[in-house]
């Protein structure tokens, strides 16, 4: 466990080495950094002091230590177009993020459990396939324009919610349930699909010949069975949802971290573009290496062959 | 005289069979639309005996074992009378069928690989099945049984072994962990499907051998179900021949053997002329018909070396042929009207 923990953490490294790497190489090849750096406006002192600030006089090799160092730290220096650290804008709009994050992550998960477990226990019953039809709907319908529809009923239509911003937690509904919705449908059906699959293995059918209840058999025989997998999908659906930031926070003018990071491309405001980049990879990779954890904690057949 | 003549006590008194079923008919949904899988089982259980439930694979054993314990893949159409304990096991509630499958009737499924759960210890599974059937156990008194189970199962440091992984031991080990997980539960009657089909030659007779033992000392009444006749010779009392989804003989197990009064039976024997030295049976020529196939006379005429011309007409019901010895084969019933 520990040499498999110490592995992963390496990973994560690697991830973040990867990524300033990547990053560093571009600034390089897309012309002068110091331009690109700098304010669109910039005249010719401030380019200097830019080069001067950002170290740009130094030998190569150096810059990229420099660079690597100050992703490693976090310490990100100055923002170009907001007049404030990178990390105390970063961090604040981190943490607005995840007041739509994380009841996305608990939400979507939860019903979509419910969902597919309640179709798999019937699965050629009316009830069982009307859930699953439901769920089906959401499915083909791109998640922004979920946003336009819902924000068109309740916001205008209504007037229930904010049509945009983070102002109010009534403002977190739509969010949260575009969030929600788009990872539901695909999720749902596979949960019905592994649950469907662990009900009829032989460890279901000894825990169902053992005479226990239709509960200790559904959730701690079947249900143990078809979680891998899942938890597996809840790492990739991870990653979507920062794509989804990417989209859904301007469109909802929601002031997130999403929101931050295209802002900063279209202002060049390269720091926060860098500091966003290394904060998504880093928090996608750790979920991801949570998730192997548990899955590992779960099944013990892993844990030997480690 | 018909197999629904013969006398049975009523169910519920002490003589009743451990297990009966009778004219039990089960329709599954294949591939192809509903198949009949059972097409009229009927046979006896006497309590305290060991019963092999053979023939070749296919032939509806396995499904047998789970209408006794009503397992049957959900949407199973299943007629007939299926009573085990004095119980009439069709017709008991949810709740009561609970209480029957934790106390009263344990199955020992084919492989024990895939019967286990993988992602739990042996210890946990064996206290849970302990509790299942005794709700009254508390985790230290089943824990205490579990471990003393597992020594009498023949499993070595039995304590260690409660907090094994079923992936960290072997196939026999698994199959005797299965048995002392059916043997917690104090059961009646033990439902064997293939016990040891999996296993090597070595573990086969040991598992066997334990079955035999249990039955012995603790007087629990098995149920066999092996497409290999020579496994059970040995501890089987009764023999019960079935062929696609009947019964075609049933009686004591070494006049079966010695003198089976069936051609199926015959030729199943015929099949391994040297099988004192062979472990399996070699198939008979041909195949067993379709589950979707309905042949109006004796479903194995097609493959018979002796089957008449009246053999594909009519289907020959189940007759006693000798004293406890039932055999639905036309050519042996003639022989014996003849003699009379
Ligand atoms: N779930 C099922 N659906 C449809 N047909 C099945 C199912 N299970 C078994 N069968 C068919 O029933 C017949 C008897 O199977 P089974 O009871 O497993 O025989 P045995 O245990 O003697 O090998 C076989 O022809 C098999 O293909
Ligand atoms: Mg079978």
């Amino acid at each position: 466990m520990i040499g498999f923990l110490a592995r992963r953490l390496g990973l994560l490294l690697l991830v973040v080495f990867g990524v300033t790497t990547v990053l560093f190489v571009l600034t390089r090849l897309s012309g002068d950094p110091a331009a690109i750096m700098s304010p669109p406006d910039a005249g010719p002192e401030v380019l200097a002091a830019t080069r001067e600030r950002l170290g740009l006089n130094d030998p190569l090799w150096l810059q990229y230590v420099n660079t690597l160092v100050s992703t490693f730290t976090f310490d990100f220096g100055q923002s170009f177009a907001m007049d404030t650290s990178v990390s105390s804008v970063l961090w604040s709009r981190l943490g607005t993020s995840l007041y739509i994050i994380i009841p996305a992550l608990v939400i979507g998960p939860l019903v979509s459990m419910a969902i597919g477990v309640y179709a798999a226990l019937r699965p050629t019953r009316r009830s069982g396939r009307a859930v699953m039809g439901a769920a089906f709907l959401t499915d083909g319908v791109p998640y922004f324009l979920l946003a336009f529809i819902l924000i068109l009923v309740f916001a205008i239509q209504l007037g229930w919610l904010p049509a945009t911003g983070n102002a109010s937690y009534a403002a977190l509904v739509i969010p949260v349930a575009v969030l929600t919705l788009q990872a539901v449908s695909a999720t749902s059906r596979l949960v019905r699909g592994q649950m469907l699959d662990a009900l009829g293995q032989g460890p279901v059918q000894t825990a169902r010949s053992l005479g226990l209840s239709p509960a200790v058999v559904l959730f701690r025989h079947a249900l143990p069975l078809a979680l891998p997998p899942l938890l597996a999908w809840l790492g990739i659906q991870f990653s979507f949802l920062f794509s989804s930031l990417l989209v859904l926070e301007p469109i909802m003018n929601y002031g997130g971290i999403g929101n931050l990071l295209v802002r900063s491309v279209n202002q060049r405001d390269f720091p926060v573009v860098q500091a966003c980049v290394v904060v998504f990879a880093v928090l996608i990779t750790t979920v991801n290496i949570a998730l192997d954890v548990a899955v590992r904690g779960l099944d013990p057949r892993l844990r030997k062959a480690s | 005289m018909t197999a629904t003549e013969i006398d049975s006590p009523p169910a519920g008194t002490a003589s009743a069979p451990a297990l009966r079923l009778e004219d039990v008919r089960v329709e599954l949904s294949g591939s192809s639309g509903r198949v009949q899988i059972l097409r009229g089982v009927s046979f006896e259980v006497p309590r305290g005996q060991i019963v092999a439930l053979a023939g070749e694979s296919g032939s509806g054993k396995s499904t047998a074992m789970l209408a006794a314990v009503r397992l049957l893949p959900w949407g199973a159409g299943v007629s007939g009378t299926i009573e085990c304990q004095g119980e009439d096991v069709r017709a008991l509630s949810s709740r009561q069928l609970r209480q029957f499958r934790a106390r009263t009737a344990r199955v020992i499924f084919q492989d024990p690989w895939s019967s286990l759960h993988p992602m739990r210890s042996v210890g946990s599974q064996l206290v849970e099945s302990a509790r299942s059937a005794d709700g009254s156990l508390s985790k230290a008194a089943a824990r205490e049984l579990a471990v003393e189970t597992l020594r009498r199962v023949g499993i070595p440091d039995p304590k260690a072994r409660m907090d094994v992984y079923p992936h960290q031991i072997s196939g026999g080990q698994l199959q005797r962990v299965m048995i002392a997980m059916a043997l917690v539960a104090r059961p009646a009657v033990l439902l064997c499907d293939e016990p040891t089909t999996a296993l090597d030659v070595t573990t086969q007779a040991q598992i066997l051998d334990l079955l035999r033992d249990l039955n012995r000392s603790e007087g629990i009444t098995v149920l066999i179900a092996t497409h290999d006749l020579d496994v059970i010779a040995g501890i089987a009392d009764r023999l019960v021949v079935m062929y696609a989804g009947r019964v075609v003989e049933d009686g004591p197990a070494q006049q079966v053997l010695a003198a089976p009064k069936h051609l199926y039976t015959w030729s199943l024997l015929q099949a391994a002329p040297a099988h004192q030295h062979e472990s399996r049976l070699r198939p008979i020529e041909g195949r067993p018909p379709r589950s979707d196939e309905n042949l109006p006379g004796c479903a194995f005429a097609p493959r018979c070396p002796g089957a008449r011309d009246e053999c594909t007409g009519e289907l020959p019901g189940l007759e006693l042929v000798a004293v406890g010895h039932r055999s639905a084969c036309l050519p042996v019933q003639q022989q014996k009207e003849a003699q009379q």
